[in-house]
């Protein structure tokens, strides 16, 4: 949960993102040299203490031992396409069936997702069926198919929402025309 | 009647998530799980299916790498992010770690009794400065390499050995991924025949499909039961 943008929370959590683990020693020194002007005159140590008691209730924070932590990003549901990313580099030969039953793809994704691999020249498709990973960048390639669709749907509806405008302004024009003297 | 690709979550797989779930407790502090079983039982399949579901790192430990913990090392950066890792022991191990406190994730190591126990020490080594934990998946000699190192030994915190697949799960599982109705005696009979090995018992459930195409029912009893497993390839 992101904070109010320069709020005291707000630096605390940026800071053991940053850091990644940090006791509230290292915390409270690293919040005095960043930020002299804004606890100036203020306890600062009872401060990061209560944000830390916050963090760690909202889950984005977990406590290592006694006074330290760690940054917790909380864990968000993985998508269905980097599960089965995770399944081929895993398996590197896999078939639809592999796919549908160990990520719970529909065998019409499954197989849309696998030609867009092989479009990308990061599978070849085998001859019983299954495909298999011939080269690895590690990292999930985007399906360009998709944002391709999305960017013409958008078009779309600019398009539409543009002639709509436009046929506005020109009934207006014509009401105008008409009215004038 | 179709086959419906379909994970079955049969006592081990659930047995399996409780192990994650029990790491998870003991967060930010080293600590090792353990997986074991005969080959066979579905102890890699539960693993991937994990992993992809949860943002877990899976690993299988190459042979290739017994001589070089660097090859190691790199292959483990890789699989966390780490597009290009450094060619040096100490700074690939470096790279491991930080990917692993910026981002915590579990460590799922398939095959790890391949490796010399030296690399035990690294390992550990990861999983204490990073409170990551790391689970080793294997087959029973994994016990014993892993006993032999006694800090490591100390770390293992939750263990789960996979057993044969039970009766029980062939019902569900026939259930799901065919909807066939066995009744116990038939499905005792598949648990016996496969000895416990869920491929045997996937074999042996196909054959039981055919059948029931061409007699036209959903119902399978124990005579068809003891068909199918004689039918079916054994010692694979």
């Amino acid at each position: 949960m992101a904070g109010r943008k320069g709020s005291f929370a707000n630096i605390v959590r940026e800071l053991l993102q940053a850091k990644g683990r940090a006791s509230v020693a290292e915390l409270v020194t690293a919040v005095i040299s960043a930020n002299p002007e804004q606890v100036a005159g203020r306890k600062v140590r009872p401060m990061v203490q209560a944000v830390m008691r916050d963090l760690l209730r909202s889950g984005e924070a977990a406590r290592i031992s006694e006074g330290e932590y760690r940054w917790a990003a909380r864990k968000e549901p993985v998508q269905l396409r980097q599960k089965m990313w995770s399944i081929l580099r895993a398996r590197r030969v896999v078939s639809i069936e592999d796919l549908m039953e160990l990520t719970g793809a529909s065998r019409n994704y499954a197989r849309s997702w696998t030609t867009m691999l092989e479009g990308h020249e990061l599978v070849r498709r085998l001859e019983d069926g299954r495909v298999q990973l011939v080269n690895d960048p590690v990292v999930m390639p985007d399906d360009a198919t998709k944002a391709g669709k999305l960017r013409a749907i958008r078009l779309r509806k600019a398009f539409d929402s543009l002639c709509q405008s436009m046929e506005v302004v020109a009934k207006a024009v014509k009401e105008l025309g008409e009215a004038m003297p | 009647m179709k086959l419906n690709p379909a994970f079955v979550k049969t006592r081990n797989v659930r047995n399996f998530e409780v192990l994650m779930n029990g790491l998870d407790l003991a967060e930010g502090e080293g600590r090792f799980g353990l997986v074991y079983g005969q080959a066979g039982r579905g102890k890699t399949r539960t693993s991937q299916w994990y992993a992809a579901g949860n943002a877990c790192v899976y690993m299988r430990v190459l042979s290739i790498w017994t001589t070089s913990e660097l090859d190691f090392l790199c292959a483990l950066a890789r699989e966390l992010g780490v597009l290009t890792p450094p060619r040096r022991k100490a700074t690939a191990f470096q790279a491991v770690l930080d990917k692993l406190i910026t981002e915590p994730r579990a460590i799922i190591l398939d095959e790890m009794e391949k490796m010399p126990p030296k690399f035990l020490g690294f390992i550990r080594d990861l999983t204490d400065l990073s409170g990551s934990p790391i689970v080793f998946v294997g087959e029973v000699e994994l016990i014993p390499y892993l006993q032999a190192e006694r800090r490591v030994w100390s770390r293992v915190f939750q263990q789960v050995e996979f057993e044969p697949i039970s009766a029980t799960d062939i019902v569900f599982y026939a259930a799901d991924v065919a909807g066939l109705q066995l009744d116990k005696l038939a499905a005792g009979i598949l648990a016996k025949s496969s000895g416990g090995d869920f491929r045997l018992v996937r074999r042996d459930v196909l054959a039981l499909v055919q059948m029931c195409q061409g007699k036209g029912t959903k119902s399978v009893n124990a005579e068809m039961a003891t068909i199918a497993a004689k039918q079916a390839l054994k010692g694979a």
